[in-house]
């Protein structure tokens, strides 16, 4: 993802230390970088939330408007989500050069979101047929610095969390139609149900063990990582394995395990984070980018 | 909902809908009474596969696969030039893929726009090709690998898969193994649907009404002769042992696939040297 170069004997060093368990920076393999998760920090959004999660920085807002449901799902609402590399991560982004890269994530994104469980999307429907929420997601990458896929998950949850939707009242209008009347107090919202929103686990192989939240330098070592999301009760909702090499098939269901531990200890942390931002509301000074 | 407009075609007017959706639409339920599905298969049997090599005159190799209604054909390029300097490497070449979808392949026309999806599925492709392919024997060079779906009725990932590698094969690109895939729908926790057609593929606005909430689909591509997996993709709300077993099941799939991918080749192979021997 990022340009980082490093050298074969680099690469070999890397390798050698994940196999004795220390990488690095000293963490074993399945410790997580120091995370930092704030949201509330972008006033025209109805939800946002800044993540930084070891040198990788991103800032999520969601906004949500008036549209018209699908055809097929006729009282659900929709979400979309959208992904931008900006040119301040790497120069190499600017213009259409992050373009593939951010098809990717939004596409795993919207894979693992994209099920009955997730997010409840018959809670943003408005009238059946006819309006609904859609809800757009922007996700913009200031800073690549490995694992960006594990953060951009998680501050995706933390964002959807504390996403207000506009308490809208359908009256019945004239000649048999319905019109929608939105509230006048900015503060009368309805917080989207993130219980069930997973988060993405990127477990990848280097040598023959699996370490978990790679740094881009460790990202290089490695030929092939797994990610999965997975959701606070343990269960996956999507996978994809990335990266050129292959996988040997006994060590799929060794690092399908670790991320659903890993995966359930990331949403218990973020849970109580989020919670606590919640209780302090009104009295906490965001540090935003200070 | 505002989809992103395809420039390149005569757009129909802004809003038009299929007919099919003012009709009723009949739920079919995935397995009768007697545990055969909607076209008279098991659940465990895979649709019967045509597959031909050198079917485009013009590529270097090609490849034609098909399953019943889902068609699809690979053309590759290669060796050659590397396009854009920047790429360039000098231990390894480089492949590159591309996947598009016919505007007819689908039964709503225009459904495939080319878009974030078409992306995504194009790397798929990408990654589960490259450990098969022996890259550091073309240094400097670039290998195009085109694949169009012509027909779109479910597996068509699989399919992409398996018909590239066919067509690296017929191109003379070195490989250390073919690479065969397939899909899984898992419909609850013991009912996994081998080789889904599209009416039976996950998609979660045609779930059916289950309390097993255990409902997606897995795709795996595999090496079969080394037995190494190249690609795993899985999507939908499963338990993780559920997970596990579904991957298992669909190697043993994309295992049985390697008899037919070697017959084709091997015919294939007797085809040009008988052609040799009479031409001379």
């Amino acid at each position: 993802m990022a340009k980082v170069m490093l050298g074969e004997s680099e690469k070999w060093f890397i390798i050698h230390g994940i196999q004795d368990d220390m990488r690095n920076d000293g963490r074993s393999c399945e410790d997580y970088r120091h995370i930092e998760v704030e949201t509330g920090v972008v006033s025209n959004t109805h939800g946002s939330s800044r993540l930084r999660l070891g040198s990788s920085e991103l800032l999520v807002g969601v906004k949500v408007e008036l549209g018209s449901p699908d055809p097929k799902a006729p009282t659900e609402g929709l979400i979309h989500f959208h992904v931008d590399c900006s040119p301040n991560a790497d120069p190499s982004f600017q213009g259409r050069g992050g373009e593939d890269l951010s098809a990717n994530i939004s596409c795993i994104l919207t894979r693992i979101y994209c099920n009955k469980s997730s997010i409840d999307l018959n809670t943003l429907g408005i009238i059946p047929h006819k309006q609904c929420w859609v809800v757009h997601v922007d996700v913009l990458i200031l800073e690549c610095g490995g694992n960006l896929l594990d953060a951009v998950s998680v501050a995706v949850k933390a964002a959807l969390h504390n996403t207000g939707v506009p308490n809208i009242q359908v009256t019945d209008g004239d000649e048999g139609t319905q019109e929608i009347s939105l509230p006048d107090d900015p503060n009368d919202v309805k917080f989207i149900n993130t219980i069930n929103a997973p988060v993405l686990v990127t477990i990848s192989k280097v040598g023959s063990r699996h370490v978990v939240d790679a740094s881009a330098e460790e990202e290089l070592c490695c030929n092939a990582s797994l990610v999965m999301g997975v959701t606070k009760r343990g269960r996956t909702t999507g996978m994809r394995k990335m990266g050129g090499g292959s996988l040997d098939p006994e060590s799929i269901p060794e690092m399908i395990g670790t991320g659903k531990n890993i995966g359930r200890q990331l949403h218990i942390s973020l849970d109580k984070l989020l919670k606590t931002e919640q209780g302090m509301a009104e009295d906490i000074e965001k540090a935003g980018y200070l | 909902m505002t989809m992103p407009t395809d420039s390149r075609r005569l757009p129909a007017p802004d809003i038009s809908y299929n007919a099919k959706l003012f009709t009723e639409i009949e739920k079919l339920s995935l397995l009768d009474d007697e545990e055969k599905r909607a076209d008279g298969r098991y659940v465990t049997q895979p649709r019967d596969v045509f597959l031909q090599c050198g079917v485009i005159t013009q590529a270097k190799g090609s490849a034609y696969f098909e399953m019943n209604k889902t068609k699809v054909i690979c053309s590759v390029y290669g060796p050659k030039d590397i396009e854009m300097r920047e790429e360039f490497q000098i231990n390894k070449g480089k492949l590159k893929c591309e996947l598009k979808y016919a505007p007819y392949s689908s039964p709503k026309h225009g459904d495939h726009i080319p878009g974030a999806s078409d992306v995504e599925k194009s790397d798929i492709l990408l990654e589960a090709i490259s450990s098969g392919v022996c890259l550091q024997r073309y240094p400097k060079s670039q290998i195009d690998v085109y694949v169009i779906v012509l027909e779109d009725d479910g597996s068509v990932m699989p399919a992409a898969i398996t018909a590239a590698s066919v067509a690296l094969v017929d191109a003379g690109i070195e490989m250390y193994d073919v690479i065969t895939a397939s899909s899984i729908r898992i419909a609850g926790q013991d009912t996994f649907i081998i080789d889904p057609t599209s009416s039976e593929e996950f998609s979660p606005l045609n779930l059916e009404k289950s309390n097993d909430l255990n409902q997606g689909m897995v795709m795996v591509a595999l090496l079969p002769s080394i037995n190494q997996v190249s690609s795993v993709v899985s999507s939908g709300h499963l338990e993780c042992n559920v997970l596990q077993e579904a991957i298992r099941s669909c190697r043993y799939s994309a295992q049985n696939l390697h008899s037919i991918v070697r017959k084709c080749l091997v015919n294939s192979l007797k085809k040009i040297l008988k052609q040799r021997n009479t031409a001379k």
